[in-house]
């Protein structure tokens, strides 16, 4: 399924591409609708990058992040 | 100065455009030019790649500056109004790692990035001399070139920004100006520093222009060439038509060949674009990307360089053209006169038949091209990069002196606090402090840092163990007086000062503003700030992203050296190379290297965690109470040490080892042999595949390879040099040691080894049983003593290996095991004192050794060593073993009968290492290796 989304976003990035206007066009609809806008975009960035390995293990944080953690939530709930 | 270098440049797709080109030269002469004279720190995005290629660039070019690695913030960009929040927390933690470590210039390379990506900008203007590189501010010039309101909003975010920039350098006069006039900058805060052209540009040599480079790129006769790139301002679709218009048979003869990164609708568009103008496939080409080394081949070899950008901010690809000695005719537009001073070699792109007339004054004068080309060379020289980084410091330097805006970090409000605080309040607290409320109070102090004012003498009892190796480390464990409460203090809190009665409130209002700039009081504001405006809208994951982004920022307090025990500590199998571990690292964690910091860490699900139990266990101590096993934070500040043989995690954790890397931390393994390589025969394939990976991964992460001997070091440079490794790590060698127990130590033999051992000549083989050791060997040839009535015997201390079924079966059901053989599958170190004692010989039959510790701990003992002739053992016991050679039973029996027989003396040796001096040497290898 994730395949087939990826294959279809990239044909459709294809054919915009060809079409500036067409593009155009579609860019602004979509920006009428941000979740859809949103949604795109966050699909469109992940197919771009690789998950980072030093991207954290929330279960599992060194104890000086933890610490920061905790502060910035018992900050929040004041 | 201390100057702060963001990289971001380098880092997001502009590394494959002019800007990455430019920031990666200019930063590289910056840092030569200001060697000396000033210090620079470069900043890089995890988030984002290039970090790798960026490092080996500049250590190529012998720059090692110190490195920042933010993040990794992900889903930051612009163009997501969903991306909001999280780009708002990562400007502000971006801003702070601009700000820490007492930067008095930050320099931005390129402020136009994080719409589409994931880099970062600062939230607002650092308080440091804030410089920024402009390339140009062309799209406001064409509105309609920034698209929706997003991309506006984002592009004017950014010119905001550089507005405010207290000193911007220009790649071109023409920029400068432009953005004078577009911005309303003063003059005087905008110099123009130019571009250059690397030494590698140049026209061809003899032997330079290569046939078949051409011919696999489908280019067969003389040809014009574009480089660069090909969005729509660089109007690189003009050439199609201005290319059909050229007289036919001129046509037949060129091609055109358009060079440039193209991704597949792109070269798609353009493909169309040329079949519209009605040129035939043969007659362009594009090859896409090319490496440097290539487009310089191009560049040399085109009968016409065509340049028809609509915009440019300095024009890079003309100006290597020319250094090339190729022909180039440019656009008249923006910054092109400027690069190319020559008013006959420009055209008006907005007019198709200028750009054919051009071609054809060209490619139909063999004169004019003569002439273009030496006027190009000419010109090209007075660009260099040198001269634009001399222009950079030099601008910076004459900021930096007339700099009058105030710089003084803000300083925050306090509260004193007598009693455990619960964070409620956004102030740094003071923690008033004495001996009878310090253990109710380190626990906020470590929670909630603030400053530490101490009535009365500091305590003279021991601090507990856990704070102990907080401040320092697992010495400080062993040592309950290793670090006093002031070092506790200092270590948790932001300062410490004694006082003999409590200071009013002006005295501590001026002792937190002296202190506003301490990295932990400008964390804890960063936080608040995130916390009170922008946490609310993160989820939980997002949030702890910020706080661990956040506080790896925090400079470290020693450096630290991560010990992988992966192996050793899951399952110690008492192998030699284990035991190598253990002893190494008991002594360093006993008595590390000066100002350097062991913590054992072992990689589980993932990550590498502290290995404390290990250590514990192996300084024969327990953990300290409240000891957690938590993650391994990486600061830059650190040095990863593969002590252990970890064939099995290391494929695993490599990638993992490579992100380290990035973020500066040292990498060193331990080789201890290559036998897998030199002996294939005597692993299982799938042994030698595992070991030949983790060589690879080793050689490929590590800055020093530290072999146990000179002969492995041989053989591990004889493997590189054959493989033919892209990266050679710095090698060295040091010595194993051996610790002969005292008698107290060593145990009691069974009565009936002991009886054996006493009445009889007798043998000792200490290793596994496996091929490469021999052991067929020598019980065949103790089988021919025993048939020729030699009352001799035979002692084999190993666990069972590999590949071996036959002599086990051999060994288990020998006619003389209990008599004349003994094999101890299991043996203390104790016992096997016990066996080295009682035994008249050690033999060593081995095919092969990357070091061969029996050795040195039989000589150790001064027992007889008789060895198999290899060079390890030549070069680690010299000529203290008496050495055979030959690997048939019956030579190998006569050699031992004819040593009965002579029993050769050997003068004593009392120079073998010990642990302690293997230990040592090997931190200095290592000490040596972080320091070039």
């Amino acid at each position: 399924m994730k395949h087939i989304t990826r294959m279809l976003l990239r044909r459709m990035m294809a054919i915009m591409a060809r079409h500036p206007r067409l593009k155009r066009g579609l860019v602004d609809l979509v920006y009428r609708l941000p979740w859809v806008d949103m949604r795109l975009r966050q699909l469109a960035a992940r197919s771009a990058h690789d998950r980072a390995l030093l991207d954290l293990d929330i279960k599992r944080m060194p104890e000086g992040s933890r610490r920061s953690l905790e502060r910035m939530k018992a900050r929040m709930r004041q | 100065m201390k100057i702060h270098i963001d990289m971001q440049g380098l880092q997001t797709e502009s590394r494959h455009r002019g800007i990455g080109r430019y920031t990666r030269a200019t930063t590289v002469e910056f840092l030569h030019a200001i060697q000396g004279r000033h210090d620079a720190r470069l900043l890089f995005n995890a988030a984002l790649g290039g970090i790798d290629e960026a490092v080996v660039d500049f250590a190529e070019k012998n720059l090692h500056p110190p490195r920042t690695l933010f993040g990794p913030l992900r889903g930051t960009s612009f163009d997501n109004p969903g991306n909001d929040a999280r780009r708002e927390a990562a400007e502000r933690v971006y801003s702070h790692a601009l700000d820490i470590g007492g930067a008095d210039v930050v320099w931005l390379t390129s402020l136009i990035e994080g719409y589409k990506d994931d880099a970062v900008m600062p939230s607002d203007l650092p308080r440091q001399l804030t410089v920024a590189t402009l390339y140009d501010v062309i799209p406001l010039g064409s509105g309609g070139d920034l698209g929706q309101s997003r991309a506006r909003e984002w592009y004017m975010r950014r010119i905001d920004m550089l507005r405010r920039c207290d000193l911007l350098l220009a790649i071109s006069s023409w920029v400068r100006d432009d953005a004078i006039q577009r911005l309303g900058l003063d003059e005087s805060r905008i110099v123009t520093i130019g571009a250059g052209v690397d030494a590698r540009f140049r026209p061809a040599s003899e032997g330079d222009l290569d046939a078949r480079l051409l011919h696999r790129m489908g280019i067969d006769r003389p040809f014009l060439l574009y480089s660069g790139g090909t969005d729509k301002r660089k109007n690189v679709e003009a050439l199609f038509p201005a290319f059909s218009a050229l007289p036919k048979a001129l046509r037949d003869k060129h091609q055109l060949v358009v060079v440039g990164r193209l991704d597949a609708p792109t070269r798609q568009r353009l493909e169309r674009a040329a079949r519209v103008a009605g040129l035939d496939d043969g007659e362009t080409v594009f090859p896409g990307h090319v490496p440097d080394d290539e487009l310089i081949r191009l560049y040399q070899a085109c009968a016409l360089f065509v340049f028809p950008s609509a915009q440019e901010g300095f024009g890079l690809p003309p100006l290597e053209a020319m250094a090339c000695g190729a022909p180039v005719i440019v656009n008249n537009a923006t910054s092109l006169p400027e690069v190319v001073n020559d008013p006959s070699a420009m055209f008006d792109a907005s007019e198709p038949s200028s750009i054919t007339t051009a071609i054809r004054s060209v490619l139909e004068d063999p004169n004019r091209a003569i002439a273009l080309r030496d006027a190009g060379v000419r010109r090209a020289r007075e660009f260099s990069w040198p001269r634009v980084a001399a222009r950079a410091v030099d601008a910076m330097e004459a900021a930096w002196a007339t700099f009058t805006r105030p710089r003084n970090a803000p300083a925050p409000n306090y509260s004193p606090a007598a009693a455990p605080v619960d964070g409620a309040s956004a102030q740094i607290p003071i923690y008033l402090m004495d001996d009878d409320n310090v253990a109710e109070l380190m626990p906020a102090l470590r929670a909630w840092p603030g400053l530490a004012e101490w009535q009365g003498p500091f305590p003279t009892t021991a601090v507990p163990e856990l704070e102990r190796y907080r401040a320092g480390g697992w010495k400080a464990v062993l040592d309950p007086y290793a670090v006093d409460w002031p070092r506790v203090l200092a270590h948790e809190s932001v300062a410490v000062r004694q006082v003999e009665a409590r200071q009013d409130h002006e005295a501590r209002r001026r002792w937190i503003g002296d202190n506003a700039s301490h990295p932990l009081v400008r964390q804890r504001m960063v936080e608040d700030d995130i916390a009170a405006h922008i946490a609310h809208r993160l989820d939980e994951d997002d949030l702890a992203r910020v706080a661990d982004a956040l506080d790896r920022l925090r400079p470290s307090g020693s450096a630290r050296w991560l010990v992988d025990v992966t192996h050793v500590a899951s399952a110690d199998l008492g192998t030699g190379i284990q035991r190598v571990v253990r002893s190494v690292l008991k002594r360093w964690l006993t008595a590390p290297p000066a100002g350097i910091r062991i913590e054992p860490v072992a990689f589980r699900d993932g990550l590498y965690q502290h290995a404390h139990g290990y250590a514990a266990a192996l300084l024969k101590i327990p953990v300290p109470p409240g000891l957690v096993e938590d993650t391994v934070a990486i600061t830059g500040n650190e040095t990863f040490i593969g002590l252990d043989w970890a064939m099995e995690s290391l494929p695993a954790s490599a990638d993992l080892l490579h992100a380290w890397r990035r973020t500066g931390v040292g990498m060193h393994f331990i080789v201890h042999d290559l036998l897998p390589i030199t002996l294939p025969e005597a692993f299982h394939p799938q042994t030698r595949e595992a070991f030949d990976r983790w060589l690879r991964l080793s050689t490929d992460l590590a800055d020093g390879l530290h072999c146990v001997s000179r002969s492995t070091a041989d053989e591990l440079a004889t493997w590189m040099r054959m493989e033919r490794r892209s990266r050679t790590p710095a090698t060295s060698t040091f010595p194993l040691g051996v610790e002969v127990p005292s008698a107290l130590e060593s145990a009691r033999l069974d009565p009936t080894t002991d009886k054996a051992l006493a009445t009889r000549p007798s043998f000792l083989m200490v290793g596994t049983i496996e091929p490469r050791k021999g052991h067929e060997q020598a019980l065949d040839a103790f089988e021919l003593l025993w048939e020729s009535n030699a009352d001799v015997v035979l002692v084999i201390v190993g666990k069972r290996g590999w590949m071996v079924g036959e002599l086990i079966q051999r060994l288990e059901q020998h006619g003389e095991r209990g008599r004349r053989l003994f094999w101890f599958e299991g043996c203390s170190d104790a016992a096997l004192d016990a066996l080295y004692r009682a035994s008249t010989a050690l033999l060593v039959t081995s095919l092969g050794e990357g070091f061969g510790l029996p050795v040195v701990e039989a000589a150790q003992r001064g027992k007889p060593v008789i060895a198999r002739s290899l060079k390890v053992f030549r070069e680690i016991a010299g000529d203290y073993p008496s050495y055979f050679d030959g690997t048939s039973p019956a030579v190998l029996a006569t050699y031992l009968a004819r040593w009965l027989a002579e029993r050769p003396l050997h003068a004593p040796r009392s120079d073998w290492p010990t642990w302690d001096d293997a230990a040592s040497v090997l931190a200095e290898r290592i000490g040596e290796v972080s320091t070039r």
